[in-house]
């Protein structure tokens, strides 16, 4: 498996750092060479901050043909944009917000307004027919030359498939020809692989791609929550099989180092949870990966962020990792791994809105462990690996459905599947190992348990001197103070922002509206209580018409007001219109004709 | 002034060790993954899977050093006379030149550019720290250049100098010779302490 590793907002940028980290040796005056990560691993930092990319030294300019570098996300709209200026009149949301301030809904209104005909309308005519240009500007210059993907397009490249035709407006096309040159370099769509397509450097470039994506991003941040799901359904546009998977740092508790209140930063959380744990398969994540960061703020001490980072990345290295075994039946490659994380069992399936079966994406909690050879047997290892202490999220192992296992050292997978049934009772059947030859200190392992939550009804009240036990008692406590926070802070979320009247509209029918997001998250906390899998079941949207209530709000956006119009009125005016209908003559006469056996 | 032949024997004998540790480490890997697998492979397929990408400046120095290292070796044992029978200033057009160590210095490298080039490829099969890699870039090209100088020294003031101080500077090139081997062999060396444990 071979991700590009795409970091989100600070955390994700401080944790992509370590990623990213060079395995080379670096000259002292200047960089030279193609960049060598752990793993051959890619990457690119995406953040709205442009200040947060000048404090730092490692992420060069993407646009200057920099690597490792970051990506403005907004860096395709000019300031005097008059989408832009269009966008904040209408709707109060600024495209080039710097920062987003912890308000996870306030990014997700950002990109859902794409999704508003006319919006996609106004977009087409100003980003050369490019509907969606902020993720679409992330994809295809950010994340897509580095991966196979951007080898497929380079591969048929054309005008239609050039990224600089689109989602660039015309008077920057040549800033974005560097963006090219970069992703040339770097072993992608260089003009030499479009004319040999078919040609023997084909295979090698595409061992030099990545073959999946791995978002990172705090869950409760500004910027990092809420790009995740707008690039995964621009992802999933073009390829819906394409391997997309995410690790998200839950903030600790309390106050944070930015002193955010813990209530927004909650209701942060819980929406980034819902939103990536709501999108079904083919349309999001293929699984989350969840971390929590008050695990490690006991083991490392508060607002010790490199030691955080690191182990975060050290836990992840078996997965990096590129020296399969041979001869092994299970290989890592990130197509197979998808198939594997989505194999769901009876209790995953759920039914949408509309009665059909949907899957959603798991959560896997990552357990990791590692020791010098000397020290113990495979059971150890696996013992530890499971141990409260070695949890990077709270959970009961044994509740988990499965355990997908990467080591990394000469271990028996036997002995790993045989160690983790005696000691979670997961059969040997859900346990998947996948090994690596040694890492040149001793052994480690990580294990990816699968959704281990549910089944007991009243686990969220298992704490011990105010640690959180299990899963459920650690996400139970998040969503009940994101919702106590939408239901003391309405003025904050809403009132005090400077949203229009009709954003502030659809944002109070997404937060406080029948369907909306308050009542849902109520009814997740029931869930969690009644030991019920998922958590989250249906997808919410703040630019939505479809959710069921007794209001809806009709879009018209060259008022720029909205009208509430009572269910009751709609189906008075739907009954006088066709009143009207069955009054015309023809009509009747065409009832008759159907009525006698005619066309 | 004479060296004799032990000095040279030392040093094939540790580039000889190097060879037989590296067979060795893949022999290890290769008994501990079979002793842990189900499935049939060939040490063919292991080293396939062992591979790893070290990094184009490592990569780069390591040819270097491996350069540096036959030219230097050549500078101090066939410049002079004294330690083999064929020496540099035998072939006079070539020791009177003005050129004539560029030259020399070329000719070597052509003669070991094989062996220069396919040694620095067993160092994919080794996972080799970073710390490890900066010591080996920052250390053995310079001690090898030390080497390389004081060899054209000798090789200038012969045979206008006294026996101790030629032997202070041979035995001076010697160790930064040996010392750079030792370098460029850590990797293999360390592994295969790591994968005997």
């Amino acid at each position: 498996m071979k991700p590009m590793v795409v970091g989100i907002g600070g955390a994700g940028g401080n944790i992509l750092e370590k990623f990213l980290e060079t395995q080379d040796v670096q000259l002292p005056a200047f960089r030279l060479g193609e960049h060598l990560a752990f793993g051959n691993a890619k990457g690119i930092w995406l953040d709205s901050a442009t200040q947060d990319t000048q404090d730092q030294a490692f992420f060069g300019n993407l646009e200057e043909g920099k690597y490792p570098a970051y990506l403005i996300c907004h860096g395709m709209i000019s300031a005097d944009s008059p989408f832009r200026k269009w966008i904040n009149d209408t709707y109060g949301f600024d495209l080039k917000a710097q920062g987003y301030d912890r308000r996870a809904e306030y990014l997700k209104g950002i990109f859902e307004i794409f999704e508003i005909e006319n919006v996609k309308e106004m977009a087409r005519k100003e980003f050369n027919r490019e509907d969606n240009p902020l993720p679409g500007y992330m994809w295809k210059f950010g994340i897509r030359p580095f991966t196979v993907l951007g080898m497929k397009t380079g591969a048929n490249s054309d005008t239609k498939a050039n990224p600089a035709s689109t989602a660039v407006p015309s008077n920057n096309k040549s800033k974005y020809a560097v963006l090219q040159n970069v992703s040339s370099s770097l072993g992608s769509i260089s003009p030499h692989m479009k004319r040999n397509k078919e040609a023997s450097c084909g295979s090698e470039m595409k061992n030099k791609l990545c073959d999946s994506i791995l978002f990172l991003a705090s869950l409760g941040g500004g910027t990092g929550t809420g790009f995740i799901n707008p690039i995964t359904s621009y992802v999933r546009r073009g390829d819906k099989a394409f391997p997309v998977f995410a690790l998200g740092i839950l903030t600790e508790k309390g106050e944070d180092a930015r002193k955010a209140k813990e209530g927004q930063r909650n209701l942060g959380a819980a929406i980034a949870l819902y939103d990536l744990l709501t999108k079904p398969t083919g349309e999001g994540l293929d699984a989350l990966i969840i971390i929590d960061n008050e695990v490690l703020r006991r083991r490392y001490g508060k607002d010790n962020f490199n030691a955080n980072d690191s182990a975060i990345y050290a836990s992840l290295k078996p997965l990096f990792d590129l020296r399969n075994y041979p001869g092994a039946k299970l290989q890592d490659d990130a197509p197979a791994m998808q198939r594997v994380f989505l194999d769901a069992d009876v209790d995953d399936i759920v039914k949408d809105e509309k009665g059909q079966t949907i899957i959603l994406p798991p959560i896997l909690v990552p357990c990791y462990y590692s020791h010098s050879e000397s020290n113990g047997g495979v059971r150890s290892l696996v013992e530890h690996a499971l141990s409260e202490e070695c949890r990077l999220f709270p959970c009961t192992p044994s509740k988990a459905d499965r355990a997908y296992v990467f080591t990394r050292g000469y271990i028996n997978a036997e002995s790993v599947k045989s160690a983790i049934k005696d000691l979670t009772g997961i059969t040997e059947g859900h346990i998947n190992v996948y090994r690596k030859l040694g890492n040149g200190f001793g052994e480690d392992i990580l294990i990816l348990l699968r959704n281990p939550y549910g089944n007991n009804a009243g686990e969220q009240n298992q704490k011990e001197n105010g640690k959180d036990l299990t899963f459920e008692s650690r996400v139970y406590d998040i969503i009940e103070s994101a919702v106590n926070y939408i239901d003391s802070d309405e003025t904050n979320i809403i009132d005090g922002r400077t949203y229009t009247d009709l954003s502030k509209k659809y944002l109070r029918n997404y937060f406080y509206g029948s369907g909306g997001l308050r009542e849902e998250l109520k009814k997740s906390l029931q869930r969690i209580a009644d030991g019920k899998k998922p958590i989250f079941t249906k997808q919410l949207k703040i630019f939505s018409d479809a959710r069921s209530g007794s209001e809806a709000i009709i879009h018209d956006p060259k008022t720029q007001e909205s009208k509430q119009v009572d269910k009751r009125e709609i189906e008075e005016m739907f009954e006088k219109k066709f009143r009207e209908m069955l009054a015309r003559p023809e009509f009747n006469q065409k009832v008759k004709e159907i009525a006698e056996g005619g066309n | 002034m004479s060296t004799g032949i032990f000095p040279i024997i030392v040093i094939l004998a540790i580039m000889a060790a190097a060879l037989v540790f590296h067979n060795l480490y893949i022999n290890k890997i290769y008994r501990k993954v079979k002793e842990t697998n189900d499935g049939g492979f060939t040490k063919e397929e292991l080293l396939m899977h062992l591979e790893l990408p070290q990094g184009s400046n490592f990569n780069t120095f390591m040819i270097a050093s491996w350069m540096l290292f036959f030219v230097a070796l050549a500078f101090l044992f066939f410049q002079t006379p004294g330690t083999s029978p064929w020496y540099y200033f035998q072939v006079i057009q070539i020791a009177s030149s003005e050129f004539g160590l560029i030259v020399f210095g070329l000719a070597v490298m052509i003669v070991t550019a094989l062996a220069a080039f396919s040694i620095p490829k067993v160092y994919r099969y080794y996972i080799i720290s970073r710390g490890i890699k900066t010591q080996m870039v920052n250390f053995a090209l310079p001690l090898l250049m030390i080497s390389i100088a004081i060899s054209i020294y000798l090789g200038t003031v012969y045979p206008q100098v006294d026996e101790n101080s030629w032997d202070l500077f041979w035995t001076l090139g010697y160790v930064t010779i040996v010392a750079p081997l030792i370098l460029l062999i850590t990797p293999i060396v360390c592994s295969l302490k790591e994968v005997a444990k």
